[in-house]
């Protein structure tokens, strides 16, 4: 009981102090396609929401960028969620590539696909994002807590308002969705929200 | 073998009184799961093997409150957030001094504090292990979704060989830590398992070598 009350306390104080932040002025704002590929999206249901987000961006001129992992080079050491994302890559042809509904265009920044759990890691994702001024990064992708996870945290580590949505992702279960969406995200984002609300907060 | 005992490290992070002693700040909140899963003994079981069999033991402290932390932060974390609000592991005070049982010796490497949640970033931790000619590191310590998880993401980035052990971490609520070590853990680790399993493990291959 007291450990349930204090943590509703705890989420509540974090979650008031940090509503502030959720304001996308279109300029200073980056959407992150992360492992929007072919294969991985494939039956994780998030198709159309992935096409609404994008078709979003292309209205206000927001910037897409896309992070894609490698389907053949490995890692010296692979964990079983590299693994597993590179033998699902590899199930069908042209697995790696991004879907009809999240093709790159002109102006459009697509990273070197990437072994790293997150985008961020061995990339020049971060001074790319500072070169153009972007403060509140915008992570989208499925396997909520692979590549999101990842690259949300060390996106907040590395100074920028990084926003979670929560039905722009997967996972392998409800349940895992539920602990990533509602219990973890929370904890390392500053904004978790849906991609409707997100959309309202564009100007 | 998979653990050299002279390529691997322990890692303790956070150990601070404020999260680990009866009298410190979030012991209150923690505790609830580092009973459930016997935090207190395991960690205490898990540093005596590593000094016994000559492990390298590193920690990887938190950022320690002073008026002004994070001021020039424009986007905080939430951990920052809360930790403003409520002055946790202050710097100079009862709260920051690693917990008796678990503080360093002279030979341990004591990283830099991290500011958000991963004990690599903008810290000194990665130099220092990869000074020490650690390729292996076993993460124990807090908190189980927060900066164990993220030290854990940095390390496997950093191309380390990650375990993590499901009873020698601590969440703020049981749903917190089952998020992490039932979702998370065995996804995002080159091994994970019980810290007896693993004390067990780590005194086999030494005496394998002698």
């Amino acid at each position: 009981m007291f450990n349930k009350v204090g943590n509703f306390v705890m989420r509540k104080s974090a979650e008031f102090m940090l509503k502030k932040y959720a304001d996308y002025p279109s300029a200073t704002t980056a959407v992150l396609l992360v492992d929007v590929q072919k294969a991985l999206t494939a039956d994780q249901g998030i198709d159309e929401s992935i096409r609404q987000l994008v078709t979003t961006c292309r209205k206000h001129g927001i910037l897409i960028v896309y992070s894609n992992l490698d389907a053949n080079k490995k890692p010296d050491l692979s964990v079983p969620a590299q693994s597993v994302m590179r033998e699902r890559l590899n199930r069908m042809a042209d697995g790696d590539a991004n879907p009809e509904f999240a093709q790159p265009q002109a102006g459009d920044i697509i990273l070197p696909a990437r072994t790293t759990l997150s985008a961020f890691a061995g990339s020049r994702l971060e001074s790319i994002l500072r070169e153009r001024g972007v403060e509140h990064l915008v992570i989208a992708g499925p396997f909520a807590n692979i590549g999101p996870d990842s690259t949300g945290r060390d996106g907040v580590e590395l100074g920028f308002h990084i926003t979670m949505l929560t039905d722009c992702t997967s996972a392998d279960s409800p349940e895992e969705l539920k602990a990533a969406v509602e219990v973890t995200w929370p904890r390392f984002a500053q904004t978790v929200l849906t991609l409707n609300d997100f959309a309202g907060k564009i100007h | 073998m998979t653990y050299p005992a002279e390529a691997t490290a322990i890692i303790l992070v956070c150990p601070y009184n404020d999260f680990l002693s009866a009298r410190g700040k979030a012991w209150p909140l923690v505790s609830k799961v580092a009973k459930d899963v016997n935090l207190l003994a395991n960690l205490e079981s898990l540093l005596a093997a590593g000094r016994a069999l000559g492990i390298t033991i590193a920690y990887a402290p938190h950022h320690r409150y002073k008026p002004g932390s994070f001021k020039d932060r424009k986007y905080k974390h939430p951990s920052q957030v809360l930790q403003t609000l409520t002055h946790s592991f202050k710097a100079g005070g009862f709260g920051s001094r690693f917990y008796p049982p678990l503080k360093p010796r002279e030979a341990d490497i004591v990283a830099s504090e991290h500011d958000c949640s991963s004990g690599f970033t903008g810290t000194d931790l990665h130099a220092k292990l990869q000074e020490a000619n650690v390729t292996h590191v076993i993460l124990a310590g807090l908190l189980s979704n927060t900066c164990i998880e993220a030290t854990a993401r940095s390390a496997i980035d950093l191309g380390y060989h990650v375990t993590l052990l499901e009873d020698a971490v601590a969440a703020w609520s049981p749903e917190d830590h089952e998020a992490a070590v039932k979702f998370h853990y065995p996804k995002i680790s080159h091994a994970f398992m019980k810290t007896s399993d693993l004390v067990v493990q780590l005194r086999l291959e030494a005496s394998h070598v002698q």
